[in-house]
């Protein structure tokens, strides 16, 4: 194998690697509000939770994710869902209003992780209560679709009836969403990368790849956390 | 039933009363490992009071006890969340102070080594 076919070969699996969907310690990064690892839901259903996830967000700024997983082990559930909360921050920072609705497939397990400041407005026993009254009942014969649904759909009313929050914009003031200039700035940076395109024969693209491949897509969460605080069950 | 709720309540009641006694103790704890202990022992009260109702079927049909076994379990949880949260700041200051330049100064400047914070009721630390 030659030189450049080598640097080729490393940034494919740099790529691949970084594009995979796991963050350090394996737990999952939450490309948007639903993230199906398992594959139990269709391109529809997710799009009808996330409408109630994104109606949330842009009333009172609190952000809730739905994880389906096949397993959390070696962690087990409780430690699973709050690294995965803390790696990916899920809520504000400084007002920790996030909330991860997770289950597991295989294990038949469920947690519904509350970030610090949502804990008011979504006690334990009522996260537990919606869980058991929504989730248990659909889950237990195989329909995530409608336990996700109607869970995500009863946690966001209970946040859009008792939260104040702020309000946030979902549509970036950018012209490409997760890339944080202006269109001014935007062709500068594409003059640029195209000279360096000409003087680098092209190798500038393999870079630009690898970079898109960290950094593109999906939601840039807040950077809340979570004390352990929520719900959890099996069914 | 009735006999159920009756022998758990008086189970529930020593417990707590216990519970509360711990707490007290760890108000007046004056070291961090008097209070690791003390936490220790009210986690394993909260554990048992947990897995007891498992035992019971017939309880968790009554809303409040229910209730309260999400509370209890979301209690266990945070303090199980900031345990880790404490070993992992541990981890770090231990490593920090061990490697050069700062392992040059931390002895003589008085920071050493610290504990984890260990239960029985957690996996081992890092």
């Amino acid at each position: 194998m030659n030189k450049s076919a080598g640097r080729i070969a490393t940034i494919a699996v740099l790529v691949l690697s970084v594009s995979a969907g796991f963050a350090a310690g394996d737990y999952p990064t939450l490309e948007y509000y639903v993230t199906d690892q398992v594959g139990v839901l269709t391109y529809s259903d997710i799009v009808s939770i996330e409408d109630f996830c994104v109606q949330v967000y842009e009333s009172t700024g609190a952000e809730i994710a739905v994880l389906i997983v096949n397993t959390t082990l070696p962690d087990g559930i409780d430690l699973f869902a709050v690294r995965t909360f803390e790696l990916n921050g899920l809520g504000q920072q400084g007002v920790d209003d996030g909330l991860l609705i997770l289950v597991s497939v295989a294990e038949s397990a469920w947690r519904i992780e509350v970030g610090y400041g949502l804990e008011g407005v979504l006690p334990d026993a009522k996260v537990g209560n919606i869980a058991t009254t929504y989730l248990e009942p659909y889950v237990s014969v195989g329909d995530y679709y409608s336990g996700l649904f109607y869970t995500t759909e009863t946690v966001a009313q209970e946040i859009l009836d008792n939260y104040e929050g702020t309000p946030h914009e979902s549509r970036s003031p950018y012209p490409i969403s997760w890339i944080p200039l202006t269109t001014w700035q935007l062709i500068a940076v594409m003059v640029v990368v195209g000279a360096v395109a000409v003087l680098t024969k092209g190798q500038v693209f393999l870079w630009a790849l690898f970079f898109l491949g960290r950094f593109g897509g999906g939601k840039r969460w807040g950077g809340g956390r979570s004390g352990g605080g929520g719900a959890k069950g099996r069914w | 039933m009735v006999a159920t709720v009756s022998a758990y309540q008086q189970f529930e009641a020593s417990t707590l009363t216990n519970i509360t006694l711990l707490r007290t103790q760890w108000m007046n704890a004056n070291t961090t490992e008097q209070q690791v202990n003390v936490t220790n022992q009210l986690d394993s009260q909260l554990a048992t009071i947990i897995v007891t109702y498992e035992n019971y079927p017939e309880l968790q049909s009554i809303t409040a006890v229910r209730d309260l076994m999400y509370e209890l379990t979301g209690t266990e949880n945070r303090i199980a969340t900031e345990r880790m949260r404490y070993n992992d700041n541990v981890l770090d200051y231990n490593s920090h102070i061990k490697s050069f330049p700062a392992s040059m100064i931390a002895g003589w400047a008085g920071f050493d080594e610290r504990e984890y914070y260990q239960s029985s009721n957690a996996p081992p630390p890092p």
